[in-house]
Formats: structure tokens, sequence, C-alpha cells
């Protein structure tokens, strides 16, 4: 399709509300997606990003854990009762990248996930240090005397899982990164009736674009509609035809309408290419028993992994050329029972996405697919008996063979309550923004660079607020530097 | 001393957040009224449609016997009537499973939810209940109450709290020990310097964001208090901070001590009971900074005392804050009634709960009777044709269908144990404290362009649409009476009663009218209309096995169910 046709469409779109495209796109996106010149070669290279969500907000501090003696003793000051000691942190644990923290800190990787550990030492995945939802530089001076835009509502599930997926905590319109992104490629996608935002984990923010709007699929694929096929039922599919399209006059019946539609107009080409695609051989490895009570999380996790390694192995037939899949993992927030929960979780999180590695590995794409994390925000450095409470910045990982791996990005912080990184409660102020975090992905992803300006208007060139100097990471203010060329 | 942040909110667009927070745009009236018919709310409704509107908002679904009893008493009678009416609990039929005996699992706990809501005879108190029940959310999705007493339990809370006054809701919850477990006020104590140990804020923030009073200060029309054009926030961490240092020292009540402190083996009795405080666990000391003793609005937390004094002017602080009336009032509204209510509606709403007319604060039962009984309420369908009303929640449509049509089992259970499977949605089961969809939800296009909340949208997708309406077909074909697919039903299978909708089906348009009163509350569009009645008239009524009227029953059930005009609640 002509570029001036997806226009077009969009616009002939406001007539209908069934269409892939809501009827109300913003123009400045839908003109931009017309414009783009950084255009995606039709039928060449394929790219996929998938967003891991870490429901509840990870205790970052117990995942990516202080190990030299200073920085550990730092560490168990600050939470005794709940620092992994280091007598559990083996050198099969350590995490050697190759730029030095500052004042020689260094890490390991939580022993529950030695996976991800392992893909880390060999240049696979990057951690991204101290990132979450700013406006501009936050100083614990500056955050305790109220000279500083923030986010409203910081500490709140609703409201920072929202800036995690907007990226725009200026703004009460939901519209996601991941969603914007959408707006901008999808007319680069040979098929248009189908959304480059694949989601595994039903409605979300992160997907919700001006215009792109995510299809939701179950660990199952898609669902047939019953008594609707086949000759027997062709007076009762006219009838649910007639019912679904009737021009309705309520604004919630179209939405509901519309719903409907997509799922059973993209059935057949769903359906049809899951089933064409070849059986995926990369088994599920089995969780140890001792992990047992994450079994169904676990179960669920590598459900969505599977259908997005299966959308990935029949992007052909789909007519996809670029995919950003949403995938979520329940019970993150660790106000009780933090070392057995959390491992419990990091165990299950590790041989999961160890496991989708290998099968982007087993598709000969593991060089095109980017799998990241987000979550609600880090936790307190703090401890409030056997668990933590919510907070704001945390590590993150990127993992995929495009990944500029075996580093950190950014400055880990200093784990010392009341001190200069402690917001005032035991909250981490984050040094680096989930518009950085977000357009070093969209950048590799095909995004050009004057449309990173417009989806990630925080760190815009013209308003370059996260200036190099915010922390000691390897890139630019706008380019982390963890992703490979585009 | 550290300082107060002056405030944590600078860059917000208040056009933005007003479009966002403030209920919808009032619509223009309608051209219905050129007739000179003013809306009013008669003391007893005006026909079958009326009373079936009414019982959809107010019951798990409308009878026919229902609405012939409601036209015959009228609405005050019915309210004293259901106001009266005994309570159904869980927990009894908990026992009555292990009494069988039979393992209880959460299955019984689901199975006692589907017979209270669709047999009940307090039908407006389950009701209520069931909204409560998504405000003040537990869950056993989460494995720290994985067990049916617990929940059980608490439901039993909130269904005997329904009619009662918030201010008792909120402290039977706050000291529920499953709410103690789901959000770790159960257990949780003083600070403890040496380890660095502060109380745990989980419940104090929760209890302010989501049971009480929100996020920004409101009116009382719920639209967002600004200052110097921005939201006002309601609370900030030292708010937090206190109110987690107040819920310190609590424990099962079962126990001797408070530490090693568990609910109770082999009978789980603890939880069963309301927590007990431990006052060697509670934090009593004044700090010497006024900003980490605050309570809401400017009152500072007095020193000394017990836990259970700091607990009240904990609860009365909150309970008392102007905003609990409007958003409480909003989410009830949102759940019985539309999902956008205008600020006038909840401005009357905020009034009564304020002051129920007799000086009361906080009367649910006066709220309640209100909220259904406001002009908006009666008469919303007519004054705002075009976005009045609410997505149906998936498991009321399915309890609406088997109240309608008489469902049950041989035996007289309701072994119906996962709906979230098909629906996205099961009695205490949503995956966090946040519910299954969240009351500010607005859908990407047309409905958030519009600032229009659709709450329910948020558990619909392309999945779960086909998956609910693949439900919708099965039990309407073949899960009935006289089904070829259930000649020989085992005990256990629940069935529809369509045998008198059969024996009216010779007649199509008799046939729809039943219907459309039945699920549609007499609200089927002409254009509907004429798609079914096509769709009917190709099948032919004929006597014998398959026939009776059968296929045109069934066929008929299935359409309407599954159709955009039935799902929106209007």
């Amino acid at each position: 399709m002509q570029r001036r046709d997806f226009l077009k469409r969009h616009l002939l779109a406001a007539l209908g509300g069934a269409s892939l495209y809501s009827q109300f796109g913003n123009l400045r996106l839908l003109q931009a997606a017309a414009m783009d010149s950084s255009t995606i070669a039709k039928g060449g290279s394929y790219k996929a990003l998938v967003c891991v969500f870490l429901d509840g907000g990870n205790d970052n501090v117990n995942t990516f854990v202080p190990r030299n003696a200073a920085s550990h003793a730092q560490y168990s000051s600050a939470r005794p009762n709940l620092a992994l000691p280091l007598s559990a942190l083996g050198p099969s644990t350590y995490l050697t990248p190759v730029t030095a923290q500052s004042d020689g800190r260094e890490y390991a990787l939580h022993p529950a996930a030695p996976e991800l550990r392992d893909h880390f030492q060999a240049g696979r995945c990057a951690i991204v240090a101290n990132v979450g939802p700013l406006i501009e530089p936050v100083t614990r001076a500056s955050f305790q005397a109220g000279t500083v835009e923030v986010p409203p509502q910081l500490f709140s599930h609703s409201d920072q899982q929202v800036f995690w997926q907007t990226s725009r905590p200026d703004s009460t319109r939901k519209i996601g990164w991941g969603g914007r992104i959408a707006d901008l490629l999808q007319s680069q996608n040979s098929n248009q009736q189908l959304s480059m935002s694949l989601s595994l984990a039903g409605q979300n923010v992160f997907q919700s674009g001006e215009g792109v709007q995510p299809y939701s699929i179950g660990s199952n694929g898609a669902t047939q509609r019953n008594g609707y096929y086949g000759d027997f039922h062709a007076p009762r599919r006219a009838a649910i035809n007639a019912l679904l399209d009737a021009p309705q006059a309520h604004v919630l019946e179209r939405a509901v309408a519309g719903i409907q539609r997509r799922s059973i107009d993209l059935y057949d080409l769903v359906s049809s290419s899951l089933a064409g695609a070849p059986a995926i051989t990369t088994p599920t490895p089995p969780l140890p028993g001792e992990y047992g009570a994450a079994q169904p999380t676990y179960d669920r996790l590598v459900g969505q992994l599977r259908m997005v390694a299966r959308l990935i192995s029949a992007r052909a037939a789909l007519g996809q050329q670029r995919q950003v899949f949403f995938v979520s993992m329940g019970n993150y927030d660790f106000h009780d029972r933090l070392l057995v929960d959390q491992a419990n979780h990091l165990r299950a999180l590790s041989l999961a996405l160890d496991m989708f590695y290998d099968i982007t590995v087993e598709l000969g794409v593991e060089d095109q697919v980017t799998t990241f994390t987000a979550s609600d925000f880090g936790r307190t450095m703090s401890a409030n008996g056997d668990g933590t409470d919510h907070g704001w910045g945390g590590e993150h990982l990127v993992l995929g063979g495009a990944v500029n791996g075996r580093d950190i990005y950014g400055e880990m912080p200093d784990l010392v309550p009341g001190g200069s990184q402690d917001a005032g409660w035991g909250q981490i102020i984050p040094r680096l923004a989930v518009d950085q975090y977000a357009a070093t992905l969209a950048r590799w992803f095909g995004v050009s660079e004057g449309n990173i300006d417009l989806i990630f208007p925080g760190i815009a060139a013209a308003n370059p607020r996260f200036g190099a100097a915010t922390g000691g990471f390897i890139g630019t203010y706008r380019n982390l530097g963890f992703m490979q060329p585009a | 001393m550290m300082r107060r942040p002056a405030t944590l909110v600078l860059a917000w667009s208040a056009a933005l957040l007003l479009s966002t927070l403030a209920a919808s745009p009032p619509l223009a009236a309608q051209a219905v009224f050129q007739d000179g018919f003013e809306p009013s709310v008669p003391a007893t409704p005006r026909s079958d449609a009326e009373a079936a509107r009414f019982l959809t908002q107010a019951t798990f679904g409308p009878t026919f016997a229902d609405i012939q009893h409601l036209r015959t008493v009228g609405y005050a009678a019915w309210f004293d009537q259901q106001f009266n009416r005994p309570a159904s609990h869980q927990t009894p039929y908990l026992d009555f499973v292990g009494a069988i005996p039979e393992p209880v699992y959460s299955n019984a706990r689901m199975e006692a939810w589907w017979l209270n809501a669709v047999r009940g005879e307090d039908q407006l108190r389950q009701r209520v209940a069931w909204a409560l029940s998504q405000i003040f959310v537990i869950s056993d999705a989460s494995d720290v109450i994985g067990a049916p007493y617990p929940v059980a339990y608490y439901y039993d809370l909130l269904i005997d709290h329904a009619f009662g006054n918030y201010r008792s809701l909120l402290e039977a919850v706050t000291t529920s020990p499953a709410m103690g477990a789901y959000l770790s006020m159960l257990g949780n104590r003083r600070p403890d310097p040496a380890l660095n140990l502060r109380p745990d804020e989980n419940y104090a923030r929760e209890i302010l964001q989501l049971f009480s009073i929100g996020l920004v200060r409101l009116n009382p029309d719920g639209s967002p208090m600004l200052q110097g054009g921005q939201p006002l926030p309601s609370y900030d961490q030292y708010h937090i901070k206190t109110f987690a240092h107040v819920f310190t020292g609590w424990n099962f009540g079962n126990c001797s001590g408070f530490e090693y402190c568990s609910p109770g083996y082999p009978i789980a009795v603890g939880w069963s009971q309301p927590m007990q405080p431990f006052a060697a666990f509670h934090h009593v000391e004044r700090d010497a900074d006024p900003d980490n003793d605050s309570f809401l609005l400017g009152a500072l937390r007095p020193a000394g005392g017990t836990p259970q004094q700091n607990l009240a002017l904990a609860l009365d602080n909150i309970a008392a804050h102007p905003n609990v009336g409007p958003f409480i009032a909003r989410r009830l509204i949102q759940n019985l009634v539309t999902s956008n209510p205008t600020p006038a509606y909840i401005a009357r709403m905020s009034a009564v709960f304020d002051d129920n007319g007799a000086g009361v604060r906080g009367d649910l039962r006066a709220l309640v009777r209100a909220i259904l009984m406001d002009n908006e309420a009666r008469n919303g369908h007519l004054l705002m044709p075009a976005t009045f009303g609410k997505v149906r929640e998936p498991l009321l449509r399915q309890t609406h269908l088997w109240r309608a049509f008489n469902a049950a089992s041989l035996d007289g259970r309701y072994r119906d144990w996962n709906p979230e499977f098909d629906f996205g949605q099961a009695p205490n089961r949503a995956r966090s404290v946040f519910n299954f969809f969240l009351p500010d939800y607005q859908p990407p296009g047309e409905l958030a362009q519009a600032g229009l909340y659709a709450p329910e949208i948020q558990i619909i997708n392309e999945t779960l649409v086909t998956r609910t309406a693949n439900w919708f077909w099965h039990a309407a074909e073949r899960e009935h009476v006289g089904s070829p697919f259930a000649q020989d039903p085992d005990p256990e299978r629940i069935l529809l009663d369509f045998r008198p909708l059969q024996a009216i089906a010779g007649d199509n348009d008799v046939l729809l009218d039943r219907l459309n009163l039945l699920l549609m509350s007499g609200q089927m569009s002409a254009q509907m209309r004429t798609v079914l009645r096509t769709h009917l008239d190709a099948i032919p009524y004929a006597a014998g096995n398959d026939g009776g009227g059968r296929a045109r029953v069934w066929g008929a059930v299935h359409l309407i169910t599954t159709s955009p005009e039935y799902i929106v609640q209007k």
C-alpha cells in the first residue's frame, strides 16, 4: 500500500467504527507516518520488540546485587534483614561488564537467574541502570524542596505503570510509546488489517496509539466464533454481521462492536498463519520444584512467550515486517516475603526468557528480536519487615542479538538511606528517564531521528533536558547506546 | 526537619485532567422531550420495561416474576423488603460442602457466589456487596490468601455491611485478616532503626488511593479541586508514612503473641475473626517532626494511645474527608448505573453520603437507594441516549441469563468454577487490588477523544470477546431443558429453562417482546428487531422433538446476548 493510500485510509476510517485505526488519530503522527523518510523496505529486514512488564514493581536492589566489599556493606546496612549475603553470591553470579562502574562497584545477578547472567556475560544482554519516569533531572534537594517537575502521584502502582508505558508523565492522555511507534511504522507492514501491536496480556497502555490499537491474542491463539462458520450457520452469520455492522447510536455499542468485528475479521488470517508456521521444537524447561510456588506465574509467562514466538514464526503469512509484543508477568509487589517470592519469580523469569531466546535462535531471528523489561517502579532500598515498598528508579534488562551486551548503561545507585539518591523515604531517584530507554529501542526498531523527537518530546533535540552529564551512561542522552545501529 | 515539598504536582495539564477526571460533558436535552414529556421518577414503574430496567441496575438480573412484583408493590416497598431480607452468606455454603464431605476448595466459594447471585432473595444486598468487592478488593489470585474460607469470611463481611455505615465498613475491612494478609497490614510492626525497618506502606497507600479518597482533592461533584490551575493532591508521602505507622501491631485474633502468629491448625480460626492488636508492636511515639505525624487535612496524630484508639482516630480522619462522598458515590454509580455520571448526579449523591437526611454521614443504605432512584438513573437513557449506561460485566451477563431463564442443576448446585477463563473476571480473583478494570479506563479512540470512561472494556479484547460470545452460544444452544445435547443430563449440569419461551414462540413478535423485556428492558432498536425477526421467520416453528420453538428460542437468545446493543446496559 502506498503511503498516500494509507493516509487516506486513516481519514476514511472516520466513517466506520470497526477499523484497525480509530477515528480520531493524531494528525501530526499520521502525517509523520506518511512523510517518514526512513522507510523500512517492504519485505526488508524483520524486527520485533518484546516488552515483558513485571507487574507490581520489581525489587531491583536484590536483583542486581552489590558484591564488592564496600558496596555490599552499604547495601547490607540499608536493608540488614533482606540483603543477600556475600556467601550466596558465588562467582557464577558475577557480572563483569566491559565498562566499570564508578568507585569500582561490582555487581552480581540474583542467584536464581543464572541463565540471564550467562546471557549478560555472553554479550547478548545489557542492564540499564536506575531508569524511571522523569520530566527533568531530579536531586534529593530539588525533590524535597519541591522545585523540580516530577510525575504526579509518584509511588502509586496505577500511575507509575502509566508513566512507564507512556513515557509522558506530563500528559494524562494514555497513549503508550509502543503505540506511538506503531502509529509511525504500521504503514510499513504489508498487511494493513492486523495491528503490529500484538498483546498477550489484553488491553494495555503501552500499545495504545493515537491511531493504531493493539490486537489481543491468548496463549492458545485466536479464538474462533462458534455458530458462525459454514453453510449451516449462514443465516446466523448474516444476522450476527447485521447486528455488528449496524450503525450503532450509542458510543459504547460502537466500541464493543469494533472489538467483536476485529476478532471475527482477523481470526482467519491469524489462525491460518499460525497453523502454517512450523512447529517450535525448543522445549519448555521445567521449573524446579523448590520454586514451585511460582508455577502458575511461570506457566502464564511461558504460554505468552511461546505464542509470541509462534507469531514471529508466522510473520510472513501475517504480512508483518515489524511486530511489537506486550507480555506481562504478575505479582512483583513484594511488600511481604521478598526473599522467597522474588527468588521464585526471578527463577521463572530467567528460565522463560532463556527459553524464548533459544526459540529466536531456532527461528533464525535472534538478531532481529529484542526483549526488554519494564515495571511499575523499583522498590525502596529500606525494608518494611520482610518486604519493601513502592519506589521509583530501577534497573532493567535488554536481551537479544542486536544488544550491545555485557555492559551496565548508566550509573548504579548509591544505597544510602538519607543519601543523595534517596528521595526521602528509601525510594531511589532515577538518573535515566524512561524516554531515553524507550528512544534507544525505538531507534533500533526503525523510528527516524526526527520522529524520535515527535514521540519522545521530553528528550527532543530542541529540549535537551537530560544532558550527558546526567549520569555515567555510555551513549548520549538521546541514545543510551545499548542497541546496535538500526 | 525535612521540608515538605510544596507540591508533588507541577506539570500537569489542567485542561486535560479536567477532561479526564470530570464526568462526561452534559449532553443537550434530546428531541424526545419536544412532545412535552418531562422525565420524572414515579412511585411505581410505569411499565414492565421500566421495572426490568430498574431491576437490571439493582439486582443480578430481572425475572418475569420480579418485574410483576415490583410493579405491584412500587419502589418504596421494594426497597423496604430488600433492606429487611435476611442476608445470604458464603461461609455456610462452604460448611455445607465440607460436611458432605467434600474437600473445600476455591470452587466451593465460586458455587456460593453463584448461588447467592442467582437464587438469593436478598438481591439488592448481594448486588451492592458485589460492587463493594470491586472497590475493597482482595483476591485469591494472590497465594497469600489462596484458601476459600478467608475470602468467604471477607465477602460475608461486605454482605453484612452493604446497607450499613461506611465508617463501620472501613473498620471491618481494615481489621479483616484477609485484607490484612492481602495488603500486608497483618504482621506490620513498629520501626526498628537497628535494622533500618520501617512500617509497611501497602495498606496505608491503598486505603487512601482506592478505598476512600483517591489521589486528588475532589469537589462534591467529583471534579478535581485546582490550585494554581493544577489538581490538588489528596495526600503525600508524609501522610502515607503516618498511616503506615498507625497501622502497626495487628495480627491474627487467635494468637497469644505477635511473632510466629498463624491462623491456627487444623481449624484456621484466625481467618474468621478480626485481627487483634499487640501494643508492644504498635508505634506510639510522636516524631519531633510534625510532618511525620500528619493525618489528612492538617490534623495531627496524637501521641500515645493504644493500637485500637489510634486505628479509630485514623479511620475517623479518613472517613470524615470530604472526598469520600464523591469518590465512593462515583464508584457505586459506575458499578450499578452508568460509567459516566454527570457532575450533578455525583453531587446529589455526595450530599446524601454527607447527610442521609437524619444527620448521619456515610449511610450506605441511603446512598444506594438514592443512586438507584435518582432522576439520572431512572431517566438517563432518555436524557443522554448516546452515552448513558455501561458495558455489562461478563459475569452479570451470565447471572442475568441464568436468572431470566431459571437455570438450575438437578441437585441445586452451580458448579461453574472458572468463569475467568471465558470472561476475564471472577469474584475475588482480580490480578491486583486495582480490580479487573480501572474506574478511569478510557478505551483509546472515540471514547478517549470524547473524554468518556468505559471501565469494563478494559477486560474485553479480541480474544475474550469471542470466548465470551462462545459461552453464550454454548449455553443457549445446548444447556437447556430439552436440548438434544442434554437428553440425559447428569445432576450437576446447569440447564436453562426455555419452556415458557417455547410456548410463545409460535408468534415471533410475542417471543421478541418477551425477550426484549427480560434481556433488554424494552430498549431493543427497531433495526435490531428487524434483523432478529427476519432471522426467526426463516426458522420453522414445529411441534415435536426439536420443535416447539426450541430453535427459535435459543437462536434468539444467543443473538441477543452477544449483540452490542445488549452488551451495553442503558
